[in-house]
């Protein structure tokens, strides 16, 4: 849901007025980019920037059409129809934002289909309704390429139906703004992390895929915040969060105690 | 006190520079111990010793990082640029190689202090040790003064008050003021450059005579002082000699002089220095493992049709190696072909969904269970609320082994394709159009492609992929000489993930003896029975007949060893396991069918194929 505080979002490029022209004209967009670089973020800003309530559902294997859609409860001795999040978000003209999409079952890329193109409807099968969506009503979707497996990979037509931005981790100078803007380390400890952001992705070949995120900078932020040493506050949220390969795990150790004076 | 081997530290210290550079970055043994500045290196590559010895281990681990850390700060701010040519400098002034590397080492030690301050303690630390060192040990029997007194200020040393007398206040200024120019901020390579050749033009100025003096003896602060004392008083500090070992003052070729004391220059001036003293010989690839466990199969004496109770022994052990770049390579190597895996294996369907009933969440109402919950409740008692199906999809539940087949044999060069002369165009003619180019700045040819290459290639595309897709899987070599040495290497063991050091093991993987296929299959069929999984499939890939020195009476008799093989293979599909067998025979003979059923085996006559035909024989496997 949308709040009076400001969601905080460094623009990387024209990300903004590129949705801001998506919504305008009600087409649905996809986010693609590498966990913790700031998609979900930057649907946040955008629904408090335009002024429109999110949900937000964080896709995972066992998530079905049926728990996006709505299902039946017994209440009582009656069976109660309940809307899912997407119903509720297409009745009520919400952002809905579906958080890596391609880890949920595939009946639910089925499903936002007729929401995607000119029809906007999202049918609901167990009730027999064609619920049209609220002129508000907006559909994100997130989805990392990196390490989806080959069984979670987005099919061309449903890729098609959106209009794509793709991020990336930002630049040393634009995340060390970041994270010192998220956590309120001084200029310089928010650069030494950004630093070892950037080398520790220039492993991405070796075994992790990702890298450290930005998320992972902005908790070892967090961390040095509260009042814990810098290369504890590292060893915490980083190297033992990036991989469980011993010498990986020593190599982003070295490349956060050369970092650190 | 102990020692710490290179090999030791090289996986992570591999992963770190790769991290620190942008790139993969060879490490290797040093062969000159001190470990200047790459500046002529046109491959990301670093020098370290080989051991490290009289510290406890992580203090000679951190050795090992901060001189790596020097190095890797010098290819970090090349980027993308060319090296340094250091024998044009050296055509325009003799002393100016040498001047520009210690001077461009002071500039990235003073960079690398910045950008890198958790390193400054241990930059430090190395840099006294390299003031402290003896001058053999610094790759320079022969050195003009004015390096020396460079160099000594490079690394923090304090000159001497004589040798300061003989080389003058003025030039001791002129060094440190170029030493001070190169370590500021914003200094740069051309910062170096300059530094260098203003540095020369004022020992032009001071007239100090280009003259390179042979010196035998170390240095450091206080062999500096013996040598200043030795030094002739009769010589004015702007016109000195050093004569000191030198017989007769024979000037030493300059040419020679400046190309030998060049640190990391190309590699080739070994050979007259003395190694650091404790440095080991340069240290291989493989490690002994120690840890070797042994088991012992039957196996099949056809002609007898009874087994050799405990006849074979396997030695299996764990297989290292370090290089984890290999899989880099494939993934290159086989663009397309990785593609058209993946995009195949997308297809692997999951397995069903199966349907749970009386779930407490789930898509649709189970109608017995909400029945009976109402029931229950009118009738006072306590309801049930699991009243819902849930569809459940059963995780890809497959375990694979691929055992490889290391003989000897596997080291034959895979036929190349002839290259074809463009139409219309007799190669016949012209000889210098279609000979070999030979240009020295091209890189050595590639050692040519051998079979277990290819085995190897196909292998690591399919752990790569099925990494992805989440089978799990183990890869083990075999080889061996004798029923009393089957050895097995592991690489890869089934409850492994798929990790860098999968890859540097595999590409550890190298042709051995002989070919005893009998107990390797049953070794790899007891690591599957005891696997949980629903599908077990055992690959082997092998590139010729089951061999061995006494397999069978008769070496030559290949029967026995045929028979004691599908014996094996027929145990391992009674126990519940898919077998299949991949040989690489450009033969093309059909012995397999003797050894296993038709749609088991499969013979490939071109070697080069065998990467796409085991996606494809796992494909049909698994799904």
């Amino acid at each position: 849901m949308t709040d009076d505080v400001e969601p905080f979002y460094l623009p990387i490029g024209d990300e903004i007025e590129v949705f801001e022209a998506a919504y305008a004209a009600r087409l649905p967009v996809l986010l693609k980019g590498p966990t913790g670089c700031g998609k979900t973020r930057f649907v946040e800003h955008m629904a408090w920037r335009i002024k429109r309530d999110l949900t937000t559902v964080a896709c995972h294997e066992d998530l079905t059409a049926t728990d996006l859609v709505g299902r039946y409860l017994l209440s009582g001795e009656e069976t109660v129809w309940m809307d899912g999040p997407l119903t509720r978000a297409v009745r009520g003209g919400a952002i809905c934002y579906l958080d890596e999409i391609v880890e949920a079952r595939k009946d639910t890329t089925v499903i936002i289909h007729a929401l995607t193109d000119h029809r906007r409807v999202l049918p609901v099968d167990k009730t027999a309704e064609m619920v049209s969506a609220h002129p508000n009503f907006l559909l994100v979707i997130s989805y990392n390429p990196g390490y989806q497996s080959v069984l979670k990979d987005l099919k061309p037509s449903t890729r098609q139906r959106f209009v794509s931005l793709e991020f990336d981790y930002p630049s040393v100078d634009a995340e060390a703004t970041i994270v010192a803007a998220e956590t309120g380390v001084d200029a310089d400890t928010a650069e030494r992390l950004a630093r070892i952001g950037e080398k520790t992705r220039q492993l991405r070949e070796r075994g992790f895929e990702e890298g450290v995120s930005t998320r992972l900078l902005v908790y070892a932020g967090q961390l040095v915040g509260q009042g814990i040493a810098p290369r504890r506050a590292c060893d915490a949220a980083l190297v033992r969060a990036v991989s469980d390969d011993p010498d990986l795990q020593t190599a982003v150790a070295d490349i956060v105690d050369v970092v650190f004076p | 006190m102990s020692s710490l081997s290179l090999p030791e530290v090289h996986g992570a210290l591999s992963l770190f520079a790769e991290a620190i550079v942008g790139e993969p970055v060879s490490v290797e043994v040093a062969e000159n111990a001190w470990p200047a500045t790459p500046v002529a290196n046109a491959v990301a590559r670093i020098a370290l010793p080989a051991e490290i010895d009289d510290l406890a281990p992580a203090a000679a681990r951190r050795w090992f990082r901060a001189a790596a850390l020097q190095q890797l700060v010098a290819l970090e701010d090349r980027g993308d640029a060319a090296p340094v040519d250091l024998l044009a400098l050296r055509r325009i002034h003799a002393l100016l190689p040498e001047t520009f590397v210690w001077l461009e080492d002071a500039r990235i030690g003073a960079l690398a202090r910045r950008r890198y301050p958790g390193g400054r303690a241990d930059l430090d630390a190395l840099t006294l040790a390299g003031a402290a060192m003896s001058g053999s040990a610094l790759g320079a029997a022969a050195e003009h003064a004015l390096i020396r007194a460079l160099r000594v200020r490079c690394l923090d040393g304090a000159m001497t008050a004589v040798a300061s007398a003989a080389l003058g206040a003025k030039l001791i200024a002129a060094i440190d003021d170029a030493i001070a120019l190169v370590r500021q901020p914003g200094s740069d390579r051309e910062t170096s450059l300059a530094a260098a050749a203003e540095l020369l033009r004022s020992v032009a100025g001071l007239r100090v005579r280009i003259d390179e003096i042979a010196d035998v003896d170390g240095d450091g602060p206080e062999v500096d002082d013996r040598r200043g004392a030795a030094m002739d008083s009769a010589a004015t500090p702007d016109e000195f000699e050093d004569r000191e070992g030198t017989s007769g003052g024979r000037p030493v070729d300059q040419d020679m002089t400046a190309e030998r004391s060049t640190p990391d220059d190309d590699g080739d001036d070994d050979g007259e220095d003395e190694p650091l003293s404790g440095l080991m010989l340069p240290v291989g690839s493989r490690r002994a493992s120690p840890d070797v466990r042994t088991y012992v199969y039957d196996e099949w004496d056809f002609r007898a049709r009874s087994h050799r109770i405990a006849w074979c022994r396997v030695l299996e052990e764990r297989l290292h190696g370090d290089d984890p770049s290999f899989i880099g390579d494939v993934r290159d190597r086989h663009r397309s072909l990785r593609a058209e895996i993946r995009r195949r294996f997308g297809r692997l369907r999951p397995e069903q969904l199966v349907r749970i009933p009386r779930s407490l969440d789930g898509e649709d109402l189970d109608l017995d269970a909400a029945i009976e919950s109402i029931v229950d409740r009118r009738s006072g008692a306590p309801a049930d609320e699991r009243h819902h199906v849930r569809r459940d999809r059963a995780a890809r539940d497959v375990a694979t082994v691929f055992l490889v087949d290391l003989s000897a044999s596997t080291s034959s060069p895979v036929a190349e394709p002839e290259k074809v002369p463009p139409p219309g165009i007799d190669p016949e003619d012209d000889p210098i159009s279609y000979a070999p180019i030979w240009d020295p700045n091209l890189p050595p040819p590639e050692p040519p492609r051998r079979v277990i290459d290819v085995a190897k290639d196909a292998v690591a595309l399919m752990s790569d992929a099925l990494a992805e897709l989440g089978d799990r899987h183990a890869i083990y070599g075999f080889s061996g000489s004798g029923r009393e040495n089957v050895q097995v290497q592991v690489v890869k063991e089934l409850a492994d993930p798929v990790s860098p050091t999968t890859w540097s093991a595999l590409d550890a993987m190298r042709p051995m003896r002989y070919t005893r296929m009998g107990p390797a299959i049953r070794h790899a069929t007891s690591k599957l029975v005891g696997d949980a999984a629903r599908t077990r499939l055992l690959v082997v890939i092998s590139d010729g007949y089951p061999q061995d020195v006494d397999y069978g009476e008769d070496a030559r008799d290949r029967a026995y060893g045929m028979n004691d093989t599908a014996r094996a293979l027929a145990d391992a599909e009674a126990a519940g396991i898919d077998t299949f067998c991949l040989t690489i025979d450009p033969a093309g003979h059909d012995y397999l069918r003797e050894m296993a059923p038709e749609q088991r085996y499969l013979v490939i006559d071109d070697v080069e194929a065998l990467p796409a035909e085991l996606a494809k024989v796992y494909l049909a496997l698994a799904s």
